[in-house]
């Protein structure tokens, strides 16, 4: 886990330093279906390829982001702040 | 015993043309994979092809830490493990191939209080079930494992350990090349260097596979690829519950023998036994983020060392010579995936985290007869992947996610 | 004896004026600072310095590069050190490997003999018919096994581990990596140059000449600020890209923008028959022991070569005084090498060697001949025959592709910010190693911002010189002739038998290959067999060595000792502010998560007893702590927990527990409400970072307007627990305490022991309790004055173990140990907190199902006889099936009971059922309680 990801708030650092939060899903709230509730806890894309997940810069600012990365290589294409999601996705 | 007949070469398996058409087609030529594969053919069922995108064992069968134990922590798991664990017993006469099954013993060692309270819950759904496994305290452990560092000076001290004494360490390779030769021995088809490229679905039923060698109809299709679970069963149609983790592994340049049991670490995840090479093998916990890059990583390497320098000082002058990653498909309650999907003749043998090598002749019986009968074995009823929707999970999180 | 000192030459690297002494096997060799073990040896006149793997056969100095296995020795107690590159140290006492009684007299060579009787992967074809017969065989296989014995003692030696950064890193201290280190600081890079023997200078080391040349080469980089780490072996590209090295001291880390990989290339043996004899070497070998070593290997040597290298080998030797054959694979020569009356043998190779425990005669003739004409010698020397060395490069990446003029795989697809320079690159002279080491390094310094016109310039002129050097390549023959074991691989004894019988029982790639007959997973890892296996694979599957690919590089390319890769690590190891002050009183420790926690002081029987009938108090600054402040904080909350918080009211405290969405138990603790807009938050001491995790995580992705702030480093705490906490408190604060001030389930601030606090009323103990929370650098204040204060009342601290039974007194559930990662609320008594009517908190979706479908399991509390407590983990049975298990237990003086919670099957929850609780033999009988062991109606925490 040497590879670097860009915290959009301390820029470039090992990925030793962060948190793994899992690809993003859609939160399945009170009035959802069983598919979707179950959809949502438990099933997910896990692509080969690039993947939108979250990071969590534990040993540094502590904020939540989310990065794109190629999970064959583990390279990080872009990082940015949830509250980007909809501009940047 | 036969003195003379292995001065010749045997002839393990051959290479073939792809048919246009088979019976059943297996994706993925591992041991689950090619155990399933004999199993047909030993109930008739010989039209198959095993189709393997590289060479057989290339996968998880040929990566794992070859740990054979069923000290596990639900009565569902235990039963499962229980009986692959005594297929394994004689699976060397079956196959008449020596897979070095060696019952050195499996120690879980506890260094705190809840990993101790762990251990003795294990131990005693075990020894319901009729698996021998009990705790034990320092004193025993100093005699199994003299080399353990079993005073007050680590940061994590021991304080007993869940020994289970049939648990051991088999030759992986040796276990697919077996079930390998058996399978063509009885006519099916082993095809390496072919690659499913596509899943043929029609009606909510399965028509065949496409390869890089050209397509095949097939009325059953069994996918039993650890790590590329979620990709295959892309191609069906068909969600899954799983995630890919790296996990990863190292041996020490050769020793004359001085560890004669296997350690396994929930505190330190980490996990040690000596090889029939004399190699001191040393495995992690899955990485904390899904990847599919086999690439070790330099963290591991560094952490794991210093993890197992700390249990068995003696380790700190050996040197680490190679180094290897594998992938793990791994569910949300550390529990296999066996058995039908929504897809009409697909059939899923996965989710098998780090677990699924000690699982492989039981996989090859109960997966067989399900292909064959139609009806799911009571061994796997727990495991269907309906149990995602139905909320039925069988959590195995704490004698698995170490995974050995 | 063959081997001696030869008088002082140019090139010698020993200081004659310091002798050293070592012991090798009880024979004592008298050598010099700048000896290696195995040249000492050499001097010594030990010619067998191992014996192998498998066959236990004779092995010698080979490589002297620290490649190959044959010099694998114990050094002082230290298994597989590698003699040829070891420097001496007086008193150093070296163990020859894998021989009983001795290296000499090897009892097991009869499996050398015997070996027909093991063709490859022989044992997976025997002894498991009848079962017990592999039982009563499999020790005995095991015990052959291994090379050294296990070191005895531990690893005393302190590591560093050592980040560096450059421009540029340079892997390789040959002349390829000398001078690109060289430009690329000239030109003003900062640049790391990492080379793994002790000196640089790569090949030069070795020839006539070489070292002043490499000592002219390293003063060149040096004095351009490179920062040469000798001795210090690459041993793998990792993701980053990382380049890792290491030495005994240190393991290094090193990130560079570029990297220059002028890893060389390494030579490799030729297979023919007994091609492992001692006295058969490499000329790398040879070169070093007669002009760096001043040892002579042999008196008539043969030199077998197909290019001009192997003439300036045949040379040295003969100056030194051999006699000397060259062989020459090449049917015509050019003019150097009939020089110095080296009448070579054209067209021809070695056929086969003679010789038991090391060669006396090889056999010489045109490949493929029936028979040859034999030569008598003692050395025989195989020459130029080298194999890029591309793994640390493939890690990168990079691909390689067959090159036909260099007969061998090359580097190809580098990545951007890498370059080849060198041996590995193609190169196979000095010079062109050296013009290709200058483009590689200007390029890199130019891509790092050191570029400059005139190196422009430089660049596109070194560009047309670094075109490919050399002649084409000739290999010698796959294979010789005859029966004799022809070695592939020598770390497994691997013969070209071997691996054609592997091909033809289907193992017909070079991976099946590698695994069945293990070739390439020796300590050499592949250094000197790879080319060979590649050649046998290939010829037995009928495919060129173009077609049969190398197999996958993988770290590490040169094995490094696990004590480097550990360094100086310990786990954390927090101590709360109060820590002296337990010390003090004498409290043993324990683990509480990575705290280490008071677990007694006098006894815990004691420590109940006082906070029952008196009082008592425990140090609880480990408990998470978070303020949760912002206009939306209880908007938050109530989506954070299931119970509500937006009606509550200040100065309230109320217990929560989070749950995920799948209505599962995260954790519990209390939240306070301090102000409108400000919350106070306690969570389980080994939760707090999972829980800072989880909680910082929702808000960002619900965008709240508020802030998450971890108090709980900036926090002490203490609970002040007992029915005569009040009168204490009254000592230590003029506030009011009343019941009515300060009533069971509020908080307070207030000034303890003149520190301003917050207090709260709650009851984990389930007596009248203050928890008192301040700002930590008034811990051992704070807890001296309340000592002080409770003196008077007879106070005790308490540690963790009271604690729990306290607890457990009072059947609250301590989330992690009665609860397991699939608990919901309902099953564990807590569905109390559940409000479904919320219109949304995270787990509702979920508890909606759970609650129609109602538990099947229930946590309860049960009691059992006092004379036995049994294990927590113990199981719930019935009719013998394990149905339930027990989650806590211990026994209780204040009920005089045994007391515990356990999981049982849902219908169980009646009070009073009566169930069996067993662990090993033993079955005890208990008795469900639903309602709290002590105080059931909880007047004593109200008081």
């Amino acid at each position: 886990m040497t590879f670097v990801i860009a915290c959009p708030n301390c820029g470039p650092r090992e990925a030793l330093e962060f948190s793994f939060g899992g690809e993003t899903t859609r939160r399945a709230g009170p009035e959802a279906s069983e598919q979707e509730l179950a959809g949502y806890l438990f099933f997910r894309d896990n692509v080969m390829g690039r993947q939108i997940e979250w990071w969590l810069h534990r040993d540094g600012c502590r904020k939540w982001f989310l990065a794109e990365r190629n999970t064959m290589t583990n390279q990080i294409e872009r990082t940015f702040w949830p509250h980007e999601r909809g501009r940047t996705a | 015993m036969h003195p003379i007949r292995y001065f010749k070469p045997w002839k393990m398996w051959r290479r073939h043309d792809l048919k246009k058409a088979y019976d059943v087609v297996i994706v993925g030529g591992g041991a689950h994979g090619l155990a399933v594969a004999y199993e047909l053919a030993k109930r008739g069922v010989r039209n198959v092809a095993v189709l393997e995108k590289n060479y057989i064992g290339a996968g998880g069968s040929g990566r794992n830490t070859t740990i054979i134990r069923a000290n596990y922590r639900t009565p569902e798991g235990v039963a499962f493990y229980k009986e692959s664990l005594r297929l394994y017993e004689h699976l060397a006469q079956e196959l008449d191939y020596n897979l070095l099954f060696s019952q050195q013993g499996h120690l879980t060692l506890a260094h705190a209080e809840r990993a101790l309270i762990t251990a003795q819950e294990r131990a005693e759904v075990n020894r319901l079930l009729g698996v021998d496994s009990r705790v034990i305290y320092p004193d025993e452990i100093a005699k199994l494992c003299p080399v353990l560092d079993l005073s007050d000076r680590p940061d994590f001290p021991i304080m007993g350990a869940l020994y289970h004494p049939p648990g051991g360490v088999i030759r992986h390779d040796a276990v697919v090349w077996a079930y390998a030769r058996q399978a063509d021995r009885l006519g099916i088809e082993i095809h390496q260097d072919t690659e499913v490229t596509g899943i043929d679905v029609e009606n909510g039923r399965i028509k065949g596979v496409r390869t890089n060698r050209g397509d095949i109809a097939a009325p059953v299709v069994l996918s039993a690829v650890a790590g590329w679970t979620s990709e295959i069963a892309r191609m069906a149609g068909v969600r899954v519950p799983i995630v890919t983790h790296p996990l990863q592994a190292f041996v020490t340049e050769p020793l004359k023998p001085f560890l004669h049991v296997i350690l396994v670490s929930a505190t330190l995840h980490i996990y040690i036994s000596q090889t029939d090479r004399g190699e001191v093998l040393i495995g992690s916990e899955i990485e904390p983020y899904t990847s599919y890059s086999q690439s070790s990583t330099l963290n591991f390497l560094e952490v794991t060392a210093h993890h197992a320098v700390e249990l068995v000082p003696i380790l700190g002058r050996v040197r680490m010579m190679r180094a290897w990653g594998g992938l793990c498909d791994v569910t949300p309650d550390y529990s296999p995936i066996m058995g039908e999907t929504p897809v009409e003749g697909f059939y899923l043998d996965a989710g098998w985290g780090t677990y699924g090598f000690k699982a492989t002749p039981i996989c090859g019986v109960t997966m067989a007869d399900l292909i064959v009968s139609g009806q799911v074995p009571e061994l796997i009823k727990p495991f269907a992947l309906s149990r995602f929707w139905d909320r039925e999970l069988v959590s195995e999180i704490a004698a698995a996610a170490v995974s050995h | 004896m063959s081997a001696r000192r030869l008088p002082e030459g140019p090139d010698e690297a020993i200081l004659r004026d310091r002798p050293v002494t070592i012991e090798v096997d009880s024979k004592l060799i008298h050598c010099f600072e700048g000896d290696t073990v195995g040249s000492a040896m050499a001097v010594g006149g030990i010619t067998i310095t191992g014996r192998s793997f498998k066959y236990h056969r004779p092995r010698g100095l080979q490589c002297m590069t620290g490649n190959c296995p044959n010099c694998l020795v114990t050094v002082d107690g230290i298994p597989n050190v590698r003699a040829c590159t070891e420097p001496v140290r007086g008193a150093m006492k070296v163990v020859r490997q894998n021989a009983w009684p001795s290296v000499g007299a090897d009892i097991h060579g009869w499996l050398n003999f015997w070996s027909f009787m093991m063709p490859p992967g022989f044992y997976y074809k025997v002894f498991h018919r009848p079962r017990w017969a592999w039982h009563a065989v499999e020790p005995l296989i095991r015990s052959k096994a291994g090379l050294g014995f296990a070191p005895e003692e531990e690893d005393h030696r302190t590591r560093e581990r050592i980040s560096l950064h450059a421009d540029v890193l340079v892997v390789g201290g040959g002349p390829a990596g000398l001078a690109a280190a060289t430009e690329a600081a000239s030109a003003g890079a900062n640049v790391v140059l990492l080379e793994q023997r002790r000196e640089a200078g790569g090949h030069l080391l070795g020839e006539p000449g070489g070292r002043v040349r490499a000592a002219g080469l390293v003063s060149a980089a040096t004095d351009v600020g490179v920062k040469l780490l000798s001795g210090t072996a690459a041993f793998g590209v990792f993701d980053g890209p990382i380049v890792a090295g290491w030495n005994p001291d240190a393991l290094y880390r090193i990130r560079a923008r570029h990297v220059v990989f002028a890893t060389g290339a390494i030579e490799q043996p030729a297979v023919f028959p007994d091609n492992d004899l001692p006295g058969i070497m490499l000329s790398s070998a040879v070169d070093l022991l007669v002009n760096r070593f001043r040892v002579l290997p042999g008196r008539k040597a043969v030199v077998l070569t197909a290019s001009d290298g192997g003439y300036g080998t045949a040379e040295s030797l003969q100056r030194a005084g051999a006699s000397v054959r060259v062989v020459d694979l090449r049917g015509e020569v050019g003019p150097t090498p009939t020089m110095a009356g080296l009448a070579p043998v054209l067209g021809a190779t070695i056929l086969r060697a003679h010789g038991r425990r090391r060669v006396r005669a090889v056999e010489v003739g045109p490949p493929g001949a029936s028979g040859g004409r034999k030569i008598p010698c003692d050395l025989v020397v195989l020459a130029g025959f080298a194999v890029p060395s591309t793994n640390l490069l493939s890690m990168t990446g990079a691909k390689v592709e067959f090159d036909d003029h260099a007969q061998a795989f090359l580097p190809v697809d580098l990545p951007p910010t890498v370059h080849a320079a060198g041996a590995v690159a193609g190169s196979r002279t000095t010079d062109g190693a050296i013009t290709q080491g200058r483009l590689a390094g200007l390029e890199a310094a130019a891509a790092v911002g050191h570029g400059s016109a005139a190196a422009s310039e430089r660049v596109g002129l070194l560009r047309l010189q670094a075109a490919a050097d050399g002649d084409p390549v000739v290999l010698p023959p796959e294979t010789g002739l005859g029966k004799g074991k022809q070695f592939a691989c020598l770390c497994m004894d691997v013969t070209n038998k071997e691996l054609k019988f592997a091909v033809e029982e289907g193992f017909d790639s070079m991976e099946l290959l590698k695994r069945y007959t293990t070739i390439t997973m020796g300590p050499c890892q592949g250094k000197g067999c790879m080319l060979a296996s590649q050649r046998l694979c290939g010829k037995a599957t009928g495919h060129t060595l173009a077609e049969t690919r190398p197999t996958t590089a993988r770290p590490p390319w040169t094995p490094v000792e696990l004590g480097t890769l550990a360094g100086e690590r310990r786990s954390p190891r927090k101590e709360t502010t109060m820590h002296d002050v337990h010390v003090d009183a004498g409290a043993e420790f324990m683990w509480a998560a990575d705290w280490r926690r008071p677990h007694h002081y006098s006894t815990p029987g004691r420590e109940v007893e006082a906070v029952r009938q008196r009082v008592g108090l425990i140090d609880v600054s480990t408990l998470g702590k978070f303020r949760v402040k912002g206009p939306q904080a209880s908007d938050l909350l109530e989506r954070l927990y299931p119970n509500r918080f937006g009606d509550m009211k200040i100065g309230r405290v109320r217990y929560g527990a989070m749950l995920n969405d799948e209505g599962v138990i995260l954790d519990d603790g209390t939240v306070c409400r301090l102000t409108e807009d400000e919350f106070f938050v306690t969570v389980t001491t080994g939760n707090t970072a999972a829980l800072e995790r989880w909680m910082t995580w929702w808000l960002a992705d619900w965008g709240l307007d508020l802030r998450v702030l971890n108090v709980t480093a900036a926090y002490a705490a203490v609970n002040l627990g007992g029915p005569d906490s009040r009168k204490v408190m009254e000592k230590l604060t003029d506030a009011d305490v009343s019941k009515e001030a300060v009533p069971y389930m509020g908080c307070v601030p207030m000034d303890v022991a003149g520190v301003p606090s917050l207090v709260l009323r709650i009851g984990f103990v389930g007596e009248l309790s203050y928890e008192i929370h301040f700002p930590s650098m008034y811990g051992e204040h704070v807890w001296d004055a309340t000592m002080e204060a409770g003196e008077e009342f007879g106070i005790e601290p308490f540690g963790l173990e009271a604690q729990r039974i306290l607890r457990l007194e009072k059947q609250h559930v301590l989330v992690g140990q009665d609860t397991d990662a699939e608990s919901d609320p309902y099953e564990a008594g807590l569905g109390w907190m559940v409000k479904l009517d919320k219109p949304d908190f995270l787990g509702k979706r979920a508890l909606i199902d759970l609650e129609a479908a109602g538990p099947a399991e229930r946590l309860v509390g049960w009691t059992a006889d006092p004379s036995i407590v049994p294990p927590e983990g113990s199981s719930v049975v019935h009719e013998g099936v394990w149905v339930g298990r027990v989650t806590s237990a211990r026994r209780s003086a204040t009920t005089g009971k045994t007391v515990g919670l356990a999981w049982v099957p849902a219908g169980w929850a009646q009070e009073g059922t009566h169930f069996d609780i067993q662990f090993g033999t033993v079955t005890i009988h208990a008795t469900v309680a639903l309602k709290p062991f002590y105080d059931p109606e909880g007047t004593r925490l109200r008081s």
